[in-house]
């Protein structure tokens, strides 16, 4: 059955925005960057840059944005976090937001205020299933005692003005809504007013919504009739549009430690020599050495290889001056799903950041690079004459000829994320849209991996 | 759909006994080697002809989980941070 709340859910839920960094000053207590969009950002909310949170301490709407902290040189993007999702009565409300020990955390926050009215349409030839009558509240935190009105639009309603717009034009593009030609927009300086209620006997809960709510929280208030088209998900009349298909990620590659890898060749496009990363997604409980994604020449050295050793992870990177390494300290042989973003920013450092934490940076300031001219492989590898290979399971492998933020490559809630948008050099999805013995490259290049000792079980029904 | 594999480790000696078709191993390209390049791993759903006419005689027969715990031994492990 389709829901409503669910749906808005969704929508205000995927609207996480990743911006360009440009002009970037940065010193250790304060950094700022121009971005042309700053959707929802205003002072104290958080940014996120390669998984480090940093503080808004200032901006201007779509032009600058400083911050708390010094960001990397190397910083090309930051992400702005999607708003936090309530819904019901204001009691319902309430009742939560008592319960959370610092609710203002939860500011910025979409507020979908219950009952929703709606009128339901049963002819067959009606492509609408119904009209939605919603009000919904995009609030932030706002400081009465010593805003000027001027601040109050600055600081706050502006902010959540341009929230509103992204919001009705990620409406617009799904295919669920229908047309809507109109929607009204309020300014709600003081929300918890608005929405208080007198109480006739103290101690109800209407005292306390006032108490929380209007303490400082102002935004804009949206009222939209949404149309919502008949869909075969949640009806029985004949289908007319289709859903909007996610971005389906169920299946992984298996490898199992003994001799299977996946062999993706030397072709000149992934013979990187300028800034390199490159994501995946892994899972499992081996404790053992072995190679999980390498380009590594076993004669010569020169190269990367991204392996684990007693279930933790190390990036080690070949350089004319010698080997440069990072050691994990986190165990990720526990089953769970893990992503890991690794870097090579040239000149300067790299990096490994696990499920969007930095796990650890080595200076590289001074060393050379120089391309392995080998294979690379997936699952396995060789250094010397020995062979190191891995037991687990791996999700959406990808390389980049840049450097990318792990926000770039997947969700807050560490899943895989479309990145066709990107430009990945390689992308093998690991399963989804792969015929067993090939892992085909969803980049718009042709990269394709060889599975190699491998069988066509080696495709499992797990994902991240 | 899991498939149990058995995993075997044969002497180099036997190389040119080994059918190929009968095994998941492709060629002797994509074999694993012990570090002494004496010995090689195979794996397989059925057991091959050539092991079960004992013209094979394998050194030794796992399942996986005893096949990746050989495979960290010094024999066929290293360092690999050279």
């Amino acid at each position: 059955m389709f829901s409503i709340v669910d749906f808005i859910k969704n929508i205000v839920q995927s609207l996480e925005f990743t911006e360009a960094i440009t002009n970037l000053t940065s010193s250790p207590s304060e950094s700022q960057f121009d971005t042309c969009r700053t959707h929802h950002v205003t002072k104290g909310n958080y940014i996120y840059i390669d998984g480090v949170k940093y503080k808004v301490i200032d901006f201007e709407l779509n032009q600058w944005i400083s911050v708390k902290g010094e960001i990397p040189p190397t910083a090309t993007t930051f992400v702005i976090p999607a708003p936090h999702f309530f819904n019901g009565t204001p009691m319902q409300v309430q009742n939560v937001l008592a319960n959370i020990r610092e609710w203002r955390d939860k500011l910025p926050m979409v507020y979908l205020l219950e009952v929703i009215r709606e009128q339901r349409f049963n002819s067959r030839t009606n492509k609408l299933d119904r009209i939605s009558e919603l009000r919904i509240f995009f609030l932030m935190s706002s400081n009465f005692e010593d805003w000027d009105v001027a601040q109050h639009y600055d600081f706050a309603i502006n902010p959540m003005d341009n929230f509103v717009n992204d919001f009705i034009e990620t409406l617009r593009l799904n295919h669920s809504v229908g047309d809507f030609n109109e929607y009204e927009t309020i300014n709600r300086a003081n929300f918890g007013v608005y929405i208080s209620k007198p109480s006739k006997r103290s101690g109800k809960y209407e005292d306390n919504i006032t108490k929380l709510i209007d303490e400082n929280v102002s935004g804009v208030e949206l009222k939209l009739d949404l149309p919502v088209k008949k869909n075969p998900c949640f009806s029985f009349n004949s289908c007319i549009i289709a859903p909007p298909q996610p971005f389906a990620n169920t299946l992984s590659t298996s490898f199992d430690g003994f001799d299977e890898e996946v062999d993706g060749g030397n072709p000149f496009g992934i013979q990187l020599t300028g800034n390199i990363s490159f994501s995946i997604f892994i899972k499992t409980t081996f404790n053992g050495v072995g190679i999980i994604v390498a380009k590594r020449n076993p004669a010569t050295n020169f190269g990367y290889q991204f392996y684990s050793s007693g279930g933790k992870l190390r990036l080690l990177v070949n350089f004319l001056g010698g080997n440069k390494t990072i050691i994990g300290t986190t165990p990720i042989d526990d089953g769970q799903w893990h992503h890991v973003l690794c870097t090579i920013s040239q000149g300067v450092q790299i990096s490994m950041i696990l499920d969007g934490s930095t796990e650890g940076t080595t200076s590289i300031v001074g060393e050379t690079y120089v391309e392995s001219n080998s294979n690379l492989k997936m699952g396995g590898g060789q250094v010397g004459s020995t062979f190191y290979f891995w037991e687990g399971l791996t999700n959406n492998f990808s390389l980049f000829d840049r450097l990318v933020s792990s926000s770039e490559v997947r969700t807050s809630s560490n899943q895989a994320k479309d990145i066709s948008a990107t430009n990945p050099v390689l992308w093998w999805r690991c399963g989804n849209g792969d015929t067993f013995p090939i892992l085909t490259d969803n980049s718009i290049n042709a990269h394709f991996g060889q599975m190699i000792n491998m069988e066509s079980f080696d495709f499992v029904n797990d994902a991240p | 759909m899991t498939m149990t594999l058995t995993y075997t480790i044969l002497n180099i000696s036997d190389i040119e006994k080994i059918n190929f078709s009968e095994i998941i191993e492709n060629n002797f390209g994509t074999l694993r080697h012990s570090n002494d390049g004496q010995e090689f791993g195979i794996k397989y759903e059925s057991e091959p002809s050539f092991i079960a006419n004992g013209s094979v005689l394998p050194i030794k027969i796992m399942d996986k989980n005893q096949a990746i715990e050989l495979m960290q031994t010094e024999k066929w492990s290293g360092n690999l941070e050279k």
